[in-house]
């Protein structure tokens, strides 16, 4: 599998990463190499067919559902004003961002 | 009074403080002293804390006023620790060695710290490590390598490498470091000292910055097995803050499922497969036969098992690791926290923040996993790694069945040069090939250090220091067991300790 410049452009701006020209192309290489490597998988042909991810198990543990109580505060570990001003840019214990609708 | 670092342990540091030949303060002067002669050159610290004399003194005046029952809740108090830069401590700053993250403080303090914490541990510093824990030889940290303690010209292995150099380098007693496809048992290998990744979700990840949120998991380094249990019974168990940690009735359920196993009498599986692949430096596979003789010596059994697809472990490993580090470093907006590059509307500033304040090879693994998921690929690569991943769990039940450990090198080569492998991912990525299948099917792994190579231009490894000398570089052994069963690899690396002197 081979990777060119414009797909490397195309997953770039799918994760939000401004890439040099250069930069596209030793990613274009470097992935190109990584996937050749992995294609080594496509090799094995056991297995449950899981095409419904829904139906995967991550790793030998097994799933179970976690509940709690529909209480206030319960997950909140720290102080939330803390929490705020963890942001670069915040005000009156709100967090700013930029206008996104014109 | 001069104490020796080499030989201190916990226990007998516990045991000075107990009999007033030690005090905490001393003993972190001492690591201090020690940082300011060695990690000019080293760089294993990205900061050390100015408080941690105070913190010593505050340990010593509390063992002072405390009666010895109550002693007994504290096992760490005043056991100075070094933690990883991706570990969060209330109030100190914690960067994962990220331009991003240069001046975030920790806003709250993650479970292990606050379990250390209550256990009475002091923290002298933060250690370096590959961004985001990235990387196998901290080359991609944003603050500078960690050269290799044995050989400046080395690196000391990663992501943990702050982690296993302090500890290696007697600039701290003990270190956390975490572990998605090797990260502590590698550095530890290379570096010299023990390294335990334990079983998927016995320690919470609460307050740990995520990479592949189903592989990552928080371990000690340590210069002993025994050092790294003590850690381990403090920092392990359920937390309400991570719903992936295991409740007591698990841990029951999953050693019920290897109750077969007798401590007294572990029998140790190898794996032909894996050491007939091909890649392995000539001194690695040495150091693994002398090691399996010496443990036969001692009357351990020793058995050949197969596991078919373990062949495949890093294939899958850089399809889902990339997979979960593309959507965990969705995080990084410059709106929540960390660093913001500003543009003239929102989407520039997602572009300018992530393209220039992430690393090379943070980034690469974020296009990387983008792709494993997107529509087209994703059946192709990440469904299929996941079956596999699977198959790959029922080889080693299977072989669980035969044996109730099994012993492979650590790492395929001692530690490597500088700038040897950074042209080149895939080279890089090789040498975590032992280690990435404890993490993709949940199970505990120990790293063991299992004697030395001497290197000279004739064997290829390396060659000899610059001044002349004739370098030794640390090889390691890497236990992995049945989920839940770390007793079996505290039985087994003590036993291993003691036939390896």
């Amino acid at each position: 599998m081979t990777i060119t410049k414009e797909e490397i452009q195309k997953l770039a701006s799918l994760s939000r990463l401004k890439l040099t020209e250069e930069e596209k192309e030793q990613y274009a290489k470097d992935l190109s190499g990584i996937l050749k490597y992995v294609d080594q998988i496509q090799e094995v042909t056991e297995g449950a067919d899981t095409t419904n991810s829904s139906n995967k198990k991550p790793s030998e543990i097994p799933h179970r559902n976690v509940m709690r109580d529909d209480v206030d505060g319960q997950l909140l570990n720290g102080d939330p004003k803390k929490l705020v001003e963890a942001a670069p840019k915040h005000q009156d214990g709100l967090v700013e961002v930029k206008k996104i609708l014109g | 009074m001069t104490i020796d670092l080499k030989t201190l342990t916990i226990s007998s540091a516990k045991e000075m403080f107990a009999n007033g030949t030690l005090k905490s303060v001393d003993l972190v002067q001492a690591y201090l002293d020690q940082i300011k002669a060695k990690d000019g050159e080293i760089n294993a610290f990205r900061e050390v804390f100015a408080d941690a004399l105070d913190q010593a003194k505050k340990a010593d005046e509390l063992r002072a006023e405390t009666d010895s029952k109550t002693l007994e809740s504290m096992p760490l108090l005043g056991i100075p620790f070094g933690i990883k830069d991706n570990i969060l401590i209330e109030g100190r700053h914690a960067g994962a060695a990220s331009k991003i993250l240069e001046n975030y403080i920790g806003a709250y303090d993650s479970t292990v710290i606050k379990k250390l914490k209550d256990a009475g541990a002091i923290f002298i510093g933060r250690l370096n490590m590959d961004e985001f824990a990235m990387g196998g030889s901290t080359e991609n940290s944003a603050y500078g390598v960690t050269k290799n303690p044995n050989d400046l010209t080395r690196v000391a292995g990663g992501s943990s490498g702050g982690s296993a150099a302090s500890v290696a380098m007697d600039s701290v007693l003990v270190s956390l470091g975490s572990d998605t496809g090797g990260s502590i048992r590698q550095p530890a290998s290379y570096c010299g000292v023990v390294g335990l990744k334990p079983t998927y979700g016995r320690v919470s990840r609460h307050g740990l910055m995520a990479m592949g949120s189903s592989l990552d998991i928080i371990g000690p380094i340590a210069k002993t097995v025994e050092e790294a249990e003590q850690i381990f019974k403090v920092i392990s168990g359920q937390d309400r803050y991570d719903s992936t940690t295991l409740s007591g009735d698990e841990v029951s359920a999953h050693i019920a499922n290897s109750s077969k196993i007798n401590l007294d009498k572990l029998r140790v599986g190898i794996v032909p497969e894996l050491m007939n692949m091909g890649g392995i430096n000539p001194a690695v596979l040495a150091n693994l036969n002398e090691s399996i003789e010496k443990l036969k010596k001692a009357g351990v059994e020793i058995k050949e098992v197969s596991l078919p697809h373990i062949k495949y472990s890093l294939a899958v490993y850089y399809v889902l690791m990339p997979a979960e580090v593309s959507s965990n470093m969705a995080r990084f907006d410059s709106i929540k926290y960390g660093g913001k590059v500003d543009g003239k509307d929102l989407l520039e500033d997602y572009l300018n923040t992530r393209g220039e304040l992430l690393g090379k090879e943070v980034r690469r693994r974020i296009i990387l996993g983008t792709y494993m998921l997107s529509s087209g690929y994703h059946d192709a690569y990440y469904n299929k790694a996941n079956i596999v991943r699977d198959l790959i769990s029922a080889d080693f039940k299977k072989a669980f069945e035969e044996v109730d450990v099994i012993l492979t090198p650590t790492a395929p080569s001692p530690a490597f040069k500088i700038g040897q492998n950074t042209s080149d991912p895939i080279q890089m990525y090789l040498e975590d090939i032992f280690t990435v299948t404890a993490n993709l099917i949940g199970i505990p792994a120990i790293s063991i250090p299992s004697g030395v190579v001497e290197l000279n231009k004739a064997d290829g490894v390396g060659e000899m220091g610059s001044d002349g000398k004739k370098i030794s570089l640390p090889l390691g052994v890497q236990f992995m067991a049945p989920l839940c069963r770390e007793d079996v690899l505290f039985a087994i690396g003590k036993k291993f300790e003691s036939v390896i002197k």
